[in-house]
């Protein structure tokens, strides 16, 4: 069990409490946050790893009341620049892997302002509920009224029941379905997807938590603070890739991926289409009303509002669409009319579904329809081929409210291969159940090893590195043998991880960075602003090390959970067949040596080379003493 | 006859992308705290009209705060700011009296708290990352460039728009 609280009390940057839920039996508990447990797991990511880790059982089932859904704050949420980021926490549904999501938005601030650091939701309330927060008054209040309102509706509800200008999250039909890939919508249209968080809240009968704060965020060093503040402003004022990121916004990357033939066109079968009518400028020009929108604290704003002016459908209305929203909903299923992207975006956000995994399910259906091995018969008469934007928009509904295929559908990938059967299986394009994100693997071959060794399954957030947009800085590490480029890679790795552990944006301070010097040099500000906030004395290589905890411990959580060596694979395609372009020649070569890449990352992160278990004696070196003594007894079953 | 010039702050909200920054530097620079609740300077979200929106004091002439309160607890300072003193009920007649929502109730004390121009620095606009801020004396060389080229414009059109009738 995890010492998460104390009587100490941390003042400065954390609000310095926890606030325990249990809907089962009504009660709420608001603990004091350890320091120790703070400094040793820092905040969003690793909290929730430590958390999980210590009270979950090895056989928990992701949607029984026994799970855990954690909101969980940073240190810097709120006090740094772009840092309106929260961390989601539970056991996924969907890949039955440690689960977690970052969102941004304004609920992260919201929450520390009211005074908490981390809510713990455990338990099943017997009907539908939702919870509210007004600084120390916490409430659990019956939803009746909001079961079955689709997430835009239940804000405007739960704000006018409870506050007009309370932050809220929470979950649309297909959460309360439990779609395997329900996400947590946060303010009409940011979500916490991936893995299904949001079937978890639906399980619980938890409709919303709705959050005001008013109370203050204490800094213990406000001039120094204040310094470091301003010189994060000022590198992004000066840095052209995060110049990009405010003019074009995330859509940039649709281009940009097109030329590295890195699209995940038609289920991954090719690698660049032609994207002329769906590029991130013309959704600029066409439908972008008003230029540009942020979280909380964020100078980058990279959100575009987008609206649909003339024709089927007129006067829709979405705060996006992101690019990835863009690359599934489009080419991904062969779609390329921006009309009906943004229409089924908001569409699916509205119905409180993920969109990365929802149309990927849709994708792999349609490969598998291309190639005859399932029939109209199979998927309710429709005629999936691609591009048939009318089947899609049904279909998003169907898997919303698990009717007819779409009950097949909204179990995921793995549960789509169960019902196609085992000759589907080499078309399903995912990583232990989690599809692949929108940068197809084969044309970063370092890079893209975040894909094969997330804890979540293909997950594009595990090393966000340097924008490729700067310049050729991934094409330089793939020229590297293994074992050195392997090396950048985990730098990339624990890069990441630190934006996720404090809590700030992984675009603004990772990915939106010229170079790798810009990179370091703003996260060198960040830890100034930590230590100005909490009174610590931390050295860079200090939040390394907790990086190096954190990732560590998100493995040991999935080995605990079962999963091995074997689950850190691609599908077959990757390694089989070069990645074509549907347009001209060009081709990415398939993975030849990703045996020895996977060797050298699992040697430079302390894992078991045959089982993918992470090592005891790397765990005790990391002070991670109980999850060792587990780590032994895991690593005897094997 | 003597009359003073002041500086004034100047709001120009299209470049305004609600990141709350202002915030951030009111409540930090005055209380030494980030409170939101404590800003005197406020950014309003709306999301369905994908709206930001920023209120603040502006210094303006009329200063209708002053006659709306009723136990006379504003009292006009000669750099345009107003002062709010301990007398105020928390009515709250100034604040909808003001044309820009100027005076905002502070959560915890007992009083509204209003701009006070950090003493002729405002940390708001020193902080402010887009330029939405501006703290002039009303002559901005560039925006005001702009306006002529648009009056210009206008002109000739109307101008050709008349020759065109005859």
């Amino acid at each position: 069990m995890a010492n998460i609280e104390s009587d100490s009390f941390l003042r400065g940057a954390y609000a310095g409490y926890i606030l325990d839920i249990d809907l089962s039996n009504r009660a709420v508990e608001k603990k004091k946050l350890n320091p120790d447990f703070a400094r040793l797991h820092i905040g969003g990511k690793g909290f929730v790893a430590r958390i999980l880790y210590d009270e979950l059982s090895a056989d928990v089932d992701p949607v029984s009341p026994e799970n855990l859904l954690l909101f969980a704050n940073g240190p810097l949420t709120g006090i740094a620049p772009a840092s309106g980021r929260m961390t989601v926490g539970f056991r996924s549904p969907l890949t039955k892997t440690h689960g977690y999501n970052s969102v941004g938005g304004e609920f992260g601030l919201e929450l520390k302002s009211a005074g908490y650091d981390i809510i713990i939701v455990r338990g099943r309330s017997s009907t539908p509920a939702y919870i509210t927060l007004y600084d120390e008054k916490v409430e659990i209040r019956d939803a009746g009224f909001l079961w079955g309102m689709d997430t835009h509706e239940t804000i405007k509800a739960v704000r006018k029941d409870f506050d007009r200008s309370a932050q809220v999250a929470c979950i649309g039909p297909a959460g309360e379905y439990l779609v395997y890939h329900a996400g947590i919508c946060i303010n009409p249209d940011r979500y916490a997807a991936q893995g299904g968080s949001g079937a978890v809240m639906g399980s619980k009968n938890l409709k919303a938590i709705a959050v005001v704060g008013t109370q203050e965020i204490r800094i213990k060093d406000v001039q120094t603070w204040a310094h470091h503040y301003r010189k994060i402003l000022e590198t992004y004022l000066n840095d052209p890739t995060t110049q990009t990121g405010r003019i074009i916004g995330s859509n940039f990357l649709a281009e940009h991926h097109n030329k590295k033939n890195a699209l995940v066109v038609k289920n991954l079968q090719y690698g660049s289409t032609d994207i002329s009518e769906c590029n991130g400028e013309v959704l600029n020009e066409r439908y972008v009303k008003r230029n540009r929108s942020g979280c909380s604290l964020c100078p980058i704003a990279c959100q575009r509002s987008s609206y649909i002016g003339k024709g089927k459908h007129a006067g829709i209305h979405n705060n996006g669409p992101e690019y990835s929203s863009v690359a599934h909903l489009g080419w991904r299923i062969g779609i390329k009319n921006l009309d009906n992207i943004i229409y089924n975006c908001t569409l699916g956000d509205r119905l409180g579904l993920d969109l990365e995994n929802t149309p990927c399910v849709i994708g792999f259906a349609m490969e598998c329809y291309q190639r005859k091995i399932i029939s109209k018969e199979d998927v309710d008469g429709y005629d999936l081929v691609w591009g048939n934007e009318k089947a899609v928009t049904e279909l998003l509904e169907k898997i919303a409210y698990r009717k007819g295929i779409g009950d097949v559908f909204a179990n995921g990938i793995l549960g789509a291969i169960d019902h196609f059967g085992p000759e589907s299986e080499p078309y399903a394009m995912h990583v232990k159940g989690n599809d692949l994100p929108p940068n197809e693997p084969r044309s970063g071959k370092t890079y893209n090893m975040r894909y094969a060794i997330a804890p979540r399954g293909a997950d594009h957030l595990q090393a966000a590195g340097v924008s490729r947009s700067a310049g050729s800085f991934v094409a330089n590490i793939d020229d590297l043998p293994p074992q050195e480029s392997m090396k950048w890679f985990k730098r990339l790795e624990q890069a990441s991880m630190l934006v996720n552990l404090l809590n700030v944006c992984n675009w603004a301070y990772n990915s939106y960075s010229s170079t790798f010097e810009i990179l370091e040099e703003k996260h060198d500000h960040l830890r100034e602003i930590l230590n100005a906030g909490t009174g610590w004395n931390l050295t860079m290589d200090d939040l390394r090390e907790a990086a190096d905890r954190n990732i560590i411990l998100e493995r040991a959580i999935n080995a605990k959970y079962g999963f091995t060596r074997n689950d850190d694979y691609f599908p077959k395609r990757m390694y089989e067949e070069p990645c074509l372009s549907e347009i001209d020649d060009r081709m990415n070569n398939p993975y030849t040596d990703f045996d020895e890449r996977l060797d050298w990352y699992y040697v430079y992160t302390g894992v078991d080379v045959e089982t993918g278990v992470p090592l005891p004696e790397k765990l005790h070196g990391l002070g991670l003493h109980h999850v060792a003594e587990d780590m032994e007894k895991v690593k005897g079953v094997k | 006859m003597a009359f003073t010039v002041h500086k004034t702050l100047t709001i120009r909200s299209e470049k305004c992308t609600g990141c709350r920054t202002c915030e951030a530097a009111c409540s930090s620079s005055h209380y030494g705290v980030l409170d939101f609740g404590k800003s005197r300077i406020r950014m309003i979200r709306n999301d369905d009209a994908g709206l930001d929106v920023v209120t603040v004091c502006v210094q303006c002439d009329e200063k209708p705060c002053i006659e709306a309160c009723p136990v006379d607890a504003i009292t006009a300072n000669d750099d345009g700011t107003v002062a709010i003193s301990a007398e105020c009920t928390r009515c709250g007649r100034c604040k909808r009296a003001c044309p820009y929502s100027g005076p905002q109730p502070d959560p915890k004390g007992d009083s509204y708290i209003v701009c006070d121009l950090c003493g002729g620095t405002p940390a708001c606009v020193e902080w402010c990352p887009f330029e939405v801020l501006e703290f002039s004396d009303g002559y901005n060389s560039e925006e005001d460039a702009k306006l002529r080229r648009l009056v210009e414009e206008i002109e000739t059109n109307n101008k050709k728009a008349l020759s065109m009738k005859a």
